[in-house]
């Protein structure tokens, strides 16, 4: 059936988006995590500073101390530097998952449209809504209005709701639900000039042949999903 | 004047010549990093180890001591006791 071939890949497609977003905000934060632990922090310099005066012992002039402690200011400036640095690569790494999650999103859309579109193409009509008044005897199909007589209104309805059960209906109890009377009382040609009714008076042959399946020795079926029917 | 510095040199020279203990330290304060050689004297005789009474003692004025480089009853060289300035036997 292309209805749950459908559904089974769209959830196949949802499973990979998931999945796909799901390893980019992983590859990113590993990466955001990496970027935080490795670079030196502002006392770093400091510390380098603080070792090079304690293993000096010669190091002792009041000059070489003041160009100690100049040398580890100037190192604490370049960690500044580098900590604002670190937050204008932690923005770009953030466009960046934006940015893979949209290209990915944006391609399983493309192959998903594409699958639709090839699925439109092999199946001829894409039936997105019916809409039955039995009062009014229209029929909506995809905002196309139909004016049907009573007797096929009646049986486009017997019909639609066939669908919405699942059910298949042979021509004798198409013609026992419309008429009332047990299936066993009701022939199976009745049934059959009733569809032939409605194929004829929807007019196009070819839309209604799409619309309404026979198949052989079981009956007849509206050949559309049956989430996208309404009945009032 | 002249007459207070001679009094302070000869303040000086007799608290030198009591021969304490001379420790030549090296320590520090974080934030911005400030880095201080110098001079303390703690009472003779040298205690085996120096270091707890003069971190102690640095830690009270506010500085974390980064080691001991001598600890000894003998006076410094003038030229140690140039380079340590003002930290000479201030603390």
């Amino acid at each position: 059936m292309t209805t749950s071939l459908g559904t089974d890949t769209a959830r196949g497609l949802g499973r990979v988006i998931a999945l796909g977003v799901a390893a980019i905000v992983v590859l990113l934060t590993v990466a955001a995590l990496w970027l935080f632990v490795t670079l030196p922090d502002g006392n770093a310099f400091n510390d380098r500073v603080e070792r090079i005066f304690v293993e000096n012992e010669a190091l002792t002039a009041q000059n070489d101390i003041q160009f100690l402690e100049i040398l580890a200011q100037s190192g604490t400036a370049f960690a500044d530097t580098l900590a604002s640095y670190r937050v204008v690569i932690f923005v770009l790494l953030l466009f960046a998952t934006a940015l893979l999650v949209a290209t990915l999103v944006f391609l399983v859309l493309l192959i998903a449209l594409n699958r639709r579109m090839a699925q439109v193409e092999a199946s001829g009509i894409q039936v997105r809504s019916l809409y039955i008044s039995r009062a009014q005897n229209l029929v909506l199909l995809n905002n196309m209005e139909f004016k049907l007589t009573d007797a096929a209104t009646e049986t486009l309805a017997a019909l639609a709701e066939a669908r919405m059960d699942g059910d298949m209906l042979s021509g004798a109890e198409l013609e026992s639900l419309i008429s009332g009377r047990p299936t066993s009382d009701c022939e199976e040609a009745a049934g059959a000039t009733r569809i032939k009714r409605l194929r004829d008076v929807l007019g196009n042959q070819m839309v209604t042949q799409l619309l309404i399946r026979n198949v052989a020795r079981r009956g007849y079926m509206l050949a559309i999903d049956k989430d996208v029917i309404e009945l009032t | 004047m002249k007459l207070i510095s001679l009094i302070a040199l000869g303040a000086m020279c007799a608290s030198s010549a009591s021969a304490g203990c001379f420790v030549e330290y090296k320590a520090k304060q974080d934030d911005p990093l400030v880095l201080h050689y110098g001079f303390l004297e703690l009472p003779a005789p040298c205690p085996d180890d120096p270091i707890p009474a003069t971190a102690d003692r640095l830690l009270a004025a506010g500085w974390t001591l980064l080691t001991v480089q001598s600890a000894a009853e003998t006076d410094p060289t003038p030229e140690q006791k140039e380079n340590a300035g003002d930290n000479f036997l201030r603390y």
